[in-house]
């Protein structure tokens, strides 16, 4: 799949630290891919970057192949951003909003925005100041899916929203997306491991990683190993990069291994320990691979 | 300019209350300039009104900051800043200019022939007072910082005017006739320059702090042109636009034969004020002289000298009305320090 959306070795700094640091990022066309994150990682910065409202340090970044800082009018026809900060005119009404952007979209669509108006069940005639921050969120995304953007982007959509009214949102994003590519952001995995196709890790400025939520979760397990006692730990020499969050006790090893090959793992674990009694294997849920990464970025600091 | 239409309307109806405070406003001007009392509240009220309302319609959609949901719609620059400059025009000049235009001709004055002239001063409104205010609105992200800066702009403006500057020819100050329109279109220039190329620049570019040094460095250049050019510089710039009028055959002397303004010279504290008669030939029968500086220098017997300017005054008079050669009166308070030396 082609890159819809490209940052390259892009950084932008504020006063103090790189808030981007040489972050590197393809999000595929068609699919539906989260940028994940701890609070203060980035995540928002890069978003205002891809969508010129704030200009790289270095670096540069393409959506639709075009410089991020050339994005114009006609590209930005084909790009819905929703984001939990953004002002929208709250003295309008619903019907008020939606009349006043359909002039400015050739593709909007009305059968699509009435449906998803019935869908969230939005009130029409009241302003706009006067809705709960859940229904907000909704206007806003029907004014973002309306006319059947290219490319859909979502600054952390769910922060402080109550469990069913994420549920509805997430359903009626997922129902009218149709072919829009998704960028969506989220400190909270939970959020929005259930939808997406793709996934990267964002910490301190920089991509960790960033990859098909299939492979990732197939790469990704956590290994628990019985051997004779008493037990020890390898020197950090030898202990393989790539298993993290390694804990020993009398007669037990676990850790993660973050590039998981059976064959491979199991012949690693035998030559490390002396008498391997028995090896387990247990997939990991997503939350977990990144409460792993988030412990080890930050044990790195 | 679909776009602009659509955008002006809704600006029509997002400020639809202080549109029509505004022309509540005009209508309170119109009628206390046609009554007898003093209209400067109305007229106040009206300035309060107005720089308002600029302010609301630029903010309706704010340039400063990456918040406001239309920086990620198709808006385009040149529409948007069409519709702001539509709203500046309908809803913030129009009623200023029909209530003006009621006072005026409620006083007697001709429509026919007031409009004309109604119309250009309103175009120099908007250009030299909208268009300003509106860049600085364009460069604040809303009404509290917005009033801040025009707080501040007017206290510098003031604290400028009041005596921070020098005057800007010195000695002369005060009786500066002929020649002020160059200071003041020199000030309008600059400022209608300044406004346009703040505006252009947030629209285009949404460049807020490049606007805004732009603005404090052309303002900073426009004040020190104003306070420093030279009169004899401002003289020689009027002299070469004046048609059919050749300078170099005008003499001017001292005739101490001419009548005095004032027969005998002034005590005062310091000084005396002494009346200096100016011989001006070499006029055509049908120029008109004007006086409007004259800077004297005063030589003692011992080889001392004292030249007016600083802050002195000078007045000047002209004792013969009409065109053609005249004599002048300069009145000009000398120190005592010099009559001493």
């Amino acid at each position: 799949m082609t890159p819809i959306v490209r940052a390259i070795n892009l950084s932008k700094r504020f006063k103090g630290p790189n808030t981007l640091d040489d972050l590197s990022l393809d999000v595929p066309e068609g699919s539906i891919f989260g940028l994940v994150g701890p609070n203060g990682a980035g995540k928002t910065t890069t978003i205002k970057v891809l969508m010129n409202m704030l200009k790289p340090t270095s670096g540069r970044a393409e959506v639709f192949g075009i410089d991020s800082r050339k994005l114009g009018p006609s590209e930005f026809a084909s790009i819905g951003y929703v984001s939990e900060n953004q002002e929208l005119p709250d003295w309008m009404t619903l019907d008020q909003l939606l009349n006043y952007l359909r002039p400015f979209y050739p593709t909007w669509d009305d059968g699509l925005a009435k449906r998803m108006v019935h869908q969230f069940a939005l009130p029409a005639d009241r302003q706009l100041r006067h809705l709960s921050r859940g229904m907000w969120m909704k206007v806003a995304l029907v004014a973002s899916l309306a006319y059947r953007p290219r490319l859909l982007v979502l600054d952390e959509p769910f922060s402080g929203l109550d469990p069913l009214i994420r549920q509805d949102l997430t359903e009626g994003l997922l129902e009218q997306a149709g072919e829009t590519t998704i960028l969506v952001s989220s400190h909270d995995l939970a959020d929005i491991e259930s939808f997406v196709s793709h996934v990267g890790y964002l910490d301190r400025g920089r991509i960790r990683f960033a990859e098909e939520m299939e492979t990732l979760a197939a790469r990704f397990r956590e290994i628990e190993v019985n051997v004779d006692p008493p037990c020890q730990l390898p020197s950090k020499t030898v202990w393989p990069v790539d298993w993290l969050q390694p804990a020993a006790s009398q007669a037990k090893v676990r850790f993660v291994d973050t590039h998981f090959e059976a064959e491979q793992t199991a012949n690693e674990i035998r030559r490390l320990f002396a008498g391997v009694r028995d090896i387990t294997v247990q997939p990991m849920p997503l939350r977990a691979i990144f409460i792993t990464l988030a412990r080890e970025s930050s044990r790195h600091v | 300019m679909k776009q602009a239409l659509h955008i002006f309307r809704k600006d029509a109806r997002y400020l639809r209350r202080e549109i029509g405070l505004l022309a509540g406003l005009a209508l309170v001007y119109s009628w206390a300039a046609t009554h007898p009392m003093n209209p400067v509240w109305a007229e106040l009220l009206l300035v309060i009104g107005a720089v308002y309302l600029i302010a609301r319609l630029i903010h309706a959609e704010t340039i400063p900051g990456d918040r406001q949901f239309w920086i990620t719609r198709p808006y385009r620059w040149s529409s948007l800043l069409i519709a702001k400059t539509l709203g500046l025009i309908v809803f913030v000049n129009l009623p200023i200019l029909a209530a003006r235009f009621y006072a005026i001709t409620a006083l007697g004055f001709p429509p026919r022939t007031a409009l004309a002239p109604l119309l250009w001063s309103q175009f120099i409104i908007f250009l030299g007072v909208t268009v300003p205010i509106a860049a600085l609105a364009a460069v604040t992200s809303g009404i509290v910082p917005f009033t801040f800066a025009m707080l501040i702009v007017v206290a510098v403006g003031f604290a400028f005017d009041e005596g921070l500057a020098p005057p800007a020819v010195p000695g002369v100050r005060l009786v500066l006739t002929g020649m002020q329109w160059m200071w003041d279109s020199l000030a309008l220039i600059t400022l209608i320059s300044l406004a346009l190329a703040v505006l252009y620049l947030q629209y285009r570019n949404r460049s807020t702090l490049l606007s805004r040094c732009l603005g404090v460095c052309l303002l900073a250049a426009g004040a020190m042109a104003y306070a420093y050019v030279p009169w004899p510089v401002a003289a020689a710039i009027q002299t070469g636009i004046s048609k059919g009028f050749p300078p170099r055959s005008v003499e001017l002397g001292f005739a101490p034969e001419a009548k005095l303004l004032f027969n005998r010279g002034m005590m005062w504290r310091g000084g005396m004020q002494v009346d200096v008669p100016i011989s001006v030939r070499g006029v055509a029968p049908d120029v008109e002289v004007i006086p409007d500086a004259v800077t004297l220098t005063f030589e003692g017997e011992d080889g001392s000298s004292w030249t007016s300017g600083g802050y002195q005054t000078i007045a000047l008079a002209k004792r013969t009305p009409g065109r053609g050669p005249t004599t002048l009166n300069a009145n000009v308070d000398v120190p005592l320090s010099f009559f001493k030396k």
